[in-house]
C-alpha cells in the first residue's frame, strides 16, 4: 500500500481531470447506450444513459407505470426491446420470468428448479443476461440456461454440480453471465475433493458457446472457492479482456481464455470490479479491509501492478461502487459515500439509506434504501443533495434499480414497480 | 514574507473563531457532555430501566425489549432477521439465547462476544466514568460528521483499545463513537451513530442508534422508555435448560 504524496496527488488529479474528460462522450451521447440488458446495464457499471429525465420528482413522486406482485429473490431486472426479464421463486420452484415491460403483463416463465432456501432470502440472485435472441440465466444452485426470448423454450443448460461438481456456495450462485465474442463466460465453482472432513474447494473461469453451450474453454484456480462477483468485459490498454474478481485475485482472461493478467485484490469481495480507462481497477471487499484503486500496466512484455491508494472508506457489501466523472459513488456498509478516484479521499458521506443501492445518469444518482425508500440525488461530489424521495415499496429492498429510456424499474422480495422519469 | 502574512492570518482567524473552542480540554468538554445527557446526579436516581422500540438487522425490523437494572443487570430481547435472540448479563456471567451459534438453548456467551454485552449493560456512557476508571482521555480538536460540527475525544479502554468519541459542538452530545466490536468472535471495527436525544425523567436518552460493524448494520429505534420500574432479578438469569424440559 502507498499514500500518493504532494507531487503524486497533484498527477492524480491530473489524471482524474483526463479520465473524466475522456468519460464524457460516453456520458453525453450513444443512442445505443441507452439499454439495460444484462446486471448493472450495458456496460456493467451501474450507470443509466437515459436522456430528458425530471430534474425533480413532484411530492407524490414520479409517474407509476405499473406495479405487480413477484415471488422472493435478488435478481435484478434486464431489458431486451419491448421485454423484461427477472428471476424469482414461486410454488417451491425457481423462474425465470419475462414480461411486457410496457404494462408489466406476463408473458412466460421458465422453471430454474428447486425454490433455493437461505436464511436472508430465499430464490435467485443472479440477473438474467440478454443478446438478441436468447436470455441466459444461472439459477442459485447453479444451473446454467439458456432460453428463447420468444417462446420461453429451453435451449440448453448446464448443471455446473454435475460438469464440474461444484458445491452450490452458502449464498448461492449470485454471478450473473456474461455474454461476449459468442460465448457465456462465468465463474462455476469448482471440484470439490475431500480429505478427511475437511473439503477443499477449487473453482473454474468457463466459457460456453452461446448457441451450444458447449464448453470453450476453462480456467481452474486451485486452490480457490467460487465467489458472487460478476465478471466484467472492458477495453484494457487497448486489448479486450474479461475481469473477474475471485479468490482474491483480479484475473484478466483474453478471448481464447488465456489469462492476460492478473494481480492480488483483497478477499471477500462481492461488489463488482469498477474500470477506470486504461488501465485502473477498482476492488472493494465486504470485510473490514476497505478498498484499493489497482493500476495495472499491461502493455509491456511484462505487467506492472501497483496500488494507487488504499483506504477503509469503501466497503461494498453486496451492492457495487459506479464511477462517475472522476468519482466513486457506493454503499460503504450502509452508509452512502462519495470518494475522489484519484486520490481515495472521501468526499462526502450520507446514512440514511440503509444497506441501499446506487446508479447514476448523467447529473443524477438514484438511490434505493434497503427498506424501498427511493430517492433523487445531485450527482455532485461536492455535497450531498437530496433533491425528492417516494416510498417506492415495503419491505427489504437489496435489488438494484435498472433505468432505460427513462423508465425505472425496481423489486424487491414481493412487488416490481415501474416509474416513468421522463420530462412530460 | 507573504507566507508570514499568511500565517499571520490564519492565526487571527483562528483567534477570532475558534480560540475559545480550542482551548476547551478534554475534561472541560466531558463535564458539558455530562451535563448534557442530564447529569451524574439524575443518572444516579436511575435503578431500572425498559426500553422498548424496533431493532433492525439484516434490513428487517422487529420489536425489542431492553432492561437494565442497576447494579450491573442486563437483558436485550430482541430478533436477528427471523430468529429471536436474547442476550443477557446476570452480574456475574452473560448469557445467551441465540440460534445463529447453533443451540436455541441458552448458553453462555463466547469470552470475546461477551465483551460487547458487557460494554452494553452500562446506563451511561463510557465518558461518566472515566476519571473514576483511570482511563486516559485526549482532545483531537474538532471534526465533522456528514457535516455536523464536532468535538473529537481519543477513549483508551481498560484493554487498550481505543476509541474516537465524536461530540456535537453546540449540543456536546454524542453523534458517533469509532471503534471496536466483535462479532462472532472476531474484533471488527465499529462505527456507532447516536441521534434524536429526549428527556425521560431529567436524563437525555438516544432514541435511534445505529451500528455498524462489517456488513453488519443495525438500527435502534426507542419508542419507550419506562425508568425506575420494579424489575424482578429472576429476568437476568439463565434459564435452566434441564428445568425448562420437565
Amino acid at each position: 500500500m502507498k499514500r500518493a504524496n504532494t507531487t503524486g496527488r497533484q498527477l492524480l488529479l491530473l489524471w482524474a481531470i483526463l479520465a473524466s474528460l475522456c468519460a464524457q462522450p460516453l456520458l453525453a451521447g450513444d443512442e445505443d447506450s441507452d439499454t439495460w440488458p444484462q446486471y448493472r446495464g450495458k456496460y456493467r457499471d451501474g450507470i443509466s444513459h437515459s436522456k430528458d429525465l425530471l430534474p425533480s420528482w413532484p411530492a407524490e413522486g414520479p409517474r407509476e407505470i405499473w406495479r405487480v406482485a413477484v415471488g422472493p429473490g435478488f435478481s435484478g431486472i434486464s431489458l431486451s426491446g419491448d421485454r423484461l426479464y427477472t428471476m424469482f421463486a414461486a410454488d417451491s420452484t425457481d423462474f425465470l420470468v419475462c414480461y411486457n415491460a410496457a404494462d408489466a403483463r406476463e408473458l412466460w416463465r421458465y422453471p430454474l428448479g428447486e425454490m433455493f432456501l437461505e436464511e436472508f432470502g430465499n430464490g435467485p440472485r443472479s440477473t438474467p443476461t440478454v443478446d438478441e435472441t436468447t436470455v441466459y440465466a444461472l439459477s442459485a444452485r447453479g444451473v446454467l440456461c439458456a432460453v428463447d426470448k420468444a417462446s420461453g423454450r429451453a435451449l440448453w443448460k448446464v448443471s455446473f454440480g454435475e460438469k464440474f461438481d461444484s458445491e452450490t456456495p452458502q449464498r448461492g450462485f449470485a454471478m450473473s453471465p456474461l455474454i461476449d465474442n459468442g460465448l457465456v463466460i462465468i465463474e462455476t465453482g469448482g471440484l470439490v475433493q475431500a480429505e478427511g472432513e475437511e473439503k477443499i474447494f477449487n473453482t473454474n473461469i468457463a466459457a460456453f458457446d452461446k448457441k451450444s453451450g458447449e464448453l470453450r474453454w476453462q480456467y481452474n484456480i486451485n486452490p480457490g472457492r467460487a465467489g458472487y462477483c460478476s465478471p466484467v468485459a472492458v477495453d484494457w490498454q487497448g486489448n479486450h479482456r474479461i475481469v473477474f474478481l475471485t479468490s482474491r485475485k483480479a484475473i484478466a482472461f483474453s478471448d481464447d481464455g488465456a489469462v492476460a493478467w492478473q494481480a492480488e485484490a483483497l478477499p471477500g469481495i462481492v461488489g463488482m470490479p469498477v474500470f477506470i480507462a486504461p488501465d485502473k481497477l477498482f476492488v472493494s471487499s465486504s470485510l473490514d479491509l476497505g478498498c484499493k484503486l489497482l493500476q495495472i500496466d499491461a502493455s509491456g512484455d511484462s505487467v506492472q501492478v501497483a496500488d494507487v491508494w488504499a483506504n477503509r472508506e469503501m466497503k461494498n457489501h453486496f451492492n457495487s461502487t459506479l464511477y462517475h466523472n472522476g468519482h466513486l459513488y457506493g454503499f460503504s456498509n450502509a452508509t452512502l459515500k462519495c470518494l475522489d478516484a484519484a486520490s481515495g479521499d472521501m468526499r462526502w458521506a450520507k446514512r440514511g439509506y440503509g444497506k441501499g443501492s446506487v446508479i447514476a445518469t448523467e447529473q443524477q444518482l438514484i438511490i434505493l434504501s434497503d427498506r424501498g425508500l427511493l430517492a433523487l440525488a445531485e450527482a455532485s461530489p461536492e455535497k450531498f443533495t437530496e433533491i425528492s424521495r417516494i416510498q417506492a415499496l415495503n419491505g427489504k429492498s437489496w435489488t438494484a434499480p435498472t433505468l432505460v429510456g427513462g423508465r425505472l424499474y425496481l423489486r424487491n422480495q414481493s412487488e416490481m414497480v415501474c416509474y416513468d422519469l421522463r420530462k412530460p | 514574507m507573504r507566507n508570514r502574512y499568511l500565517a499571520l492570518s490564519w492565526i487571527t482567524l483562528a483567534l477570532l473563531t475558534g480560540g475559545a473552542v480550542f482551548a476547551q480540554t478534554a475534561e472541560e468538554i466531558i463535564t458539558k457532555h455530562i451535563a448534557a445527557r442530564g447529569g451524574a446526579e439524575n443518572w444516579a436516581k436511575v435503578q431500572s430501566m425498559k426500553m422498548t422500540g424496533t431493532y433492525s438487522s439484516f434490513s428487517t425490523p422487529h420489536p425489542f425489549t431492553l432492561w437494565r437494572k442497576r447494579p450491573d443487570l442486563y437483558r436485550f430481547d430482541h430478533n436477528l432477521a427471523k430468529w429471536p435472540v436474547t442476550v443477557a448479563y446476570d452480574g456475574r456471567k452473560c448469557w445467551q439465547i441465540n440460534p445463529l451459534y447453533g443451540t436455541e438453548d441458552a448458553t453462555s456467551i463466547p469470552d470475546a462476544d461477551s465483551l460487547v454485552v458487557l460494554r452494553d449493560k452500562d446506563f451511561e456512557s463510557i465518558l461518566f466514568s472515566y476519571a473514576a476508571q483511570g482511563q486516559p482521555i485526549e482532545y483531537l480538536g474538532e471534526g465533522e460528521v456528514e457535516g455536523q460540527p464536532c468535538h473529537r475525544l481519543k477513549v483508551t479502554l481498560p484493554d487498550s483499545t481505543e476509541e474516537t468519541w465524536y461530540l456535537d459542538r453546540e449540543t456536546y452530545l454524542e453523534v458517533k463513537v469509532e471503534g471496536r466490536t466483535y462479532d462472532f468472535g472476531r474484533q471488527v471495527s465499529l462505527e456507532a451513530y447516536f441521534d434524536d436525544f429526549r428527556e425521560v425523567e431529567g436524563v437525555l436518552i438516544p432514541f435511534y442508534q445505529e451500528r455498524q460493524f462489517e456488513t453488519r448494520y443495525r438500527v435502534y429505534t426507542v419508542d419507550a422508555v419506562e425508568i425506575n420500574l420494579p424489575v424482578d432479578d429472576t429476568l437476568f438469569v439463565m434459564p435452566d435448560k434441564s428445568a425448562e424440559d420437565k
